[in-house]
């Protein structure tokens, strides 16, 4: 379907979800590719303007709303699709490529959505279809992971919906524009916490290492760049500049090193990563100014990038040894030296090593923060970046990879080709990226006024990665892995649920016991007494009556039937005495 | 191929680990040499004119963070994995 010379890349998505069940024989597998292609075709010839515009309630819908801020999200979205569905391919679920595609779909709703209206009901796709991602892992954990993912999600959508309708209410409008960070109103700040929670801000961050680790294999790697990053999208769009975003995204950068320095659990490093990587991100949003958005921008850019590479070099690992448990894994570099050397091209990626995409998107928010005279925030981020290199680029592989010699006997699930093909792909991006930054930066909304590759930045880097290398060879024995969960802000949400469920049930549970009481004293005795009265007035009133008539009836009867002998001279005779009866009566009365 | 690769880093990890040790120090030690060649022009924080910030920086943070998050925090919030059990 084309929307006056603008083809939606999430028609082919949702195409392709809706025809899926209908495909047979063994090649629809190669059709998955398709929507991407298409999608990667429509970002890269797209014009600038809106599309799709649909009159509604006097207001306009718009489906494509394409500008620079939109076109780069949906850019890296065409490109991170056509990987994920490419590491996808030897999966024979439908049911699992249908959720990604709408999941997908849904994101693609989401970056062109021009009104909130139409961004919530794509916001909502996202949201349901990447449940099912999580649900199709069919394990125990899984479906309690994802239930959890789901009630939260709901929960983040109303305080959207509740934000958008009052924003409605108030100034009659669905359009989603800038809002004014010196006046931000109620209704906004709902709208920012939906987006917050998609945007894994902390505390409302623990869905994240909660239900991402649960995931399919391939299910993780869609949803590692979809959720978040459509959160950074839309934060922005609508609030660059709200300050206190600088101060959560900072916050975030740290709290999730903090996390993935002590876990154990591969994928729930990486997940809190993302928190971390998000937290960039956010930050650079909150501060506002046009390097710290392109930063921001630039960062989600190349954090779909390796970190869709990283989901899918650990869930490599998963797929072939059936763990992603650091103190189950160790000596693979022998036995998986490819995927080694593609892991750690994800790694030093994310960790800002020069020549890497991180690096040019990494340092130009951190650089954009200094600038403004943001110290503190700086200072943040880079003990961020000191805390992604110590876990990602040298804790992980050093424990899932070369810290002690492989299992005896380990034997390895095969590793579909596919599976290394797309993270090739990945490698060769993150890489051609860091090497010519005008790969990226040309397709940012703001001018670049940014040299990543100076003697300093390349020796500032090269120190704080090297020196984070001791650091961590000191620490070596300590910073072991141990297999265990550690508490995060899901337990209290459920202690905050807990208390709620416990406020609401403890009234309740006394008036029901009041009421028990005044029922028994009071009703129940008035019930019985008039159970007594009623069957009183049944036996003497009711009874009396019925059963009177009843053997009057039949006493007549019987005497009627003793009358009727069937004698003609016994009627005669009766005929004469009635007769006589009642000429005596008239003889009397008259 | 990826038998012969395997075998390499095999080698790597366990017969010259030393000799990577070293490597790795003298890496270490160059670049703090450099860094008394190579400042910023206009230092973006107060204390990154001083030669070896960055490096202690990062030093003091990687051991600062393990130790504070293994040793100090991680005792009071680990607990059983959710599939612990099954």
């Amino acid at each position: 379907m084309e929307i006056n010379g603008f083809l939606h890349p999430a028609v082919a998505f949702i195409a392709l979800a809706m025809a899926l069940p209908f495909f047979r024989g063994e090649h629809w597998k190669w059709l998955l590719l398709v929507p991407p292609v298409i999608a990667i075709v429509v970002v890269f010839t797209a014009t600038m303007g809106e599309f799709g515009v649909i009159p509604y309630l006097g207001n306009t819908l718009i489906l494509g709303r394409v500008d620079k801020l939109s076109l780069v999200f949906a850019n890296v979205f065409a490109i991170q699709s056509l990987i994920g569905m490419i590491y996808a391919l030897h999966m024979k679920d439908r049911a699992h490529h249908a959720s990604a595609a709408l999941y997908v779909a849904g994101s693609f709703g989401c970056v062109f959505a021009g009104d909130y209206l139409t961004l919530f009901i794509f916001w909502e796709l996202m949201a349901v279809a990447s449940t099912f991602l999580v649900w199709l892992h069919r394990t125990k954990t899984s479906s309690a992971a994802g239930y959890r993912y789901f009630l939260f999600h709901m929960l983040g959508g109303l305080f959207l919906l509740g934000g958008l309708l009052l924003r409605y209410h108030e100034i009659g409008t669905f359009a989603f524009l800038p809002v004014d960070p010196s006046s931000v109103q109620y209704y906004d700040w709902l709208i920012l916490i939906g987006f917050c929670v998609n945007a894994a801000v902390v505390p409302l961050h623990a869905w994240l290492p909660d239900a991402y680790p649960e995931a399919t294999i391939p299910g993780a790697v869609f949803m590692c760049a979809f959720t978040t990053k459509t959160a950074v999208y839309v934060l922005a769009r609508g609030f660059s500049g709200v300050y206190i975003l600088a101060v959560a995204g900072t916050f975030m950068a740290v709290y999730g090193v903090l996390y993935a320095s002590m876990e154990n659990n591969a994928r729930r490093i990486l997940s809190y990563h993302i928190v971390s990587q998000v937290g960039y991100m956010v930050a650079g949003i909150g501060i506002g100014t046009a390097l710290c958005l392109n930063g921001a921008i630039a960062h989600a850019y190349a954090h779909i990038l390796y970190k869709g590479f990283l989901f899918m070099s650990v869930g490599t690992i998963l797929y072939a040894v059936g763990t992603a448990d650091l103190d189950k894994l160790g000596g693979l570099v022998g036995k998986l030296p490819w995927l080694v050397i593609l892991y750690m091209v994800g790694a030093v990626s994310i960790s800002g090593m020069p020549f890497f995409n991180g690096f040019i998107s990494k340092t130009m928010t951190i650089t954009g923060a200094a600038e403004s005279h943001n110290t503190l925030i700086a200072v943040g981020l880079e003990i961020a970046a000191v805390g992604t290199f110590l876990s990602v680029g040298i804790k992980l592989p050093y424990f899932a990879f070369f810290n002690k010699p492989a299992k005896t006997g380990l034997k390895l699930n095969p590793i579909p080709k596919n599976m290394y093909v797309a993270m090739a792909i990945s490698a060769i991006l993150c890489f051609a990226q860091g090497v010519y930054p005008q790969m990226l930066y040309s397709l940012l909304p703001f001018p670049v006024e940014y040299t990543p590759y100076t003697p300093w930045h390349l020796l500032q880097s090269a120190m704080l990665l090297a020196f984070t290398g001791a650091g961590f060879w000191i620490m070596r024995k300590i910073i072991v892995p141990h297999h265990g969960r550690n508490l995060d802000f899901d337990k209290l949400y459920r202690l905050i649920g807990n208390a709620g469920i416990s406020l609401v049930c403890r009234p309740i549970a006394w008036a029901d016991s009041v009421w028990t009481t005044v029922y028994r004293v009071v009703g129940l005795k008035g019930l019985m007494d008039f159970a007594a009265g009623s069957s009183w007035f049944d036996r003497k009133g009711i009874d009396t009556v019925v059963d009177g008539t009843a053997y009057t009836v039949r006493d007549i009867g019987r005497t009627g039937a003793k009358m009727q002998t069937g004698r003609l001279q016994d009627y005669l005779g009766l005929t004469v005495f009635i007769a006589l009866c009642i000429f005596g009566l008239v003889w009397y009365l008259g | 191929m990826n038998s012969s690769l395997g075998n390499w880093f095999e080698t790597q990890r366990t017969k010259n680990l030393t000799t990577w040790k070293w490597a790795f120090i003298v890496f270490l030690v160059v670049l703090v040499v450099l860094n008394f060649f190579i400042h910023p022009h206009h230092p973006e924080y107060v204390y990154d004119k001083y030669t070896g910030f960055w490096a202690l920086f990062a030093l003091v943070v990687s051991v600062g963070m393990v130790f504070m998050m293994k040793v100090i925090v991680q005792p009071f919030l680990v607990g059983p994995e959710e599939d612990d059990g099954n």
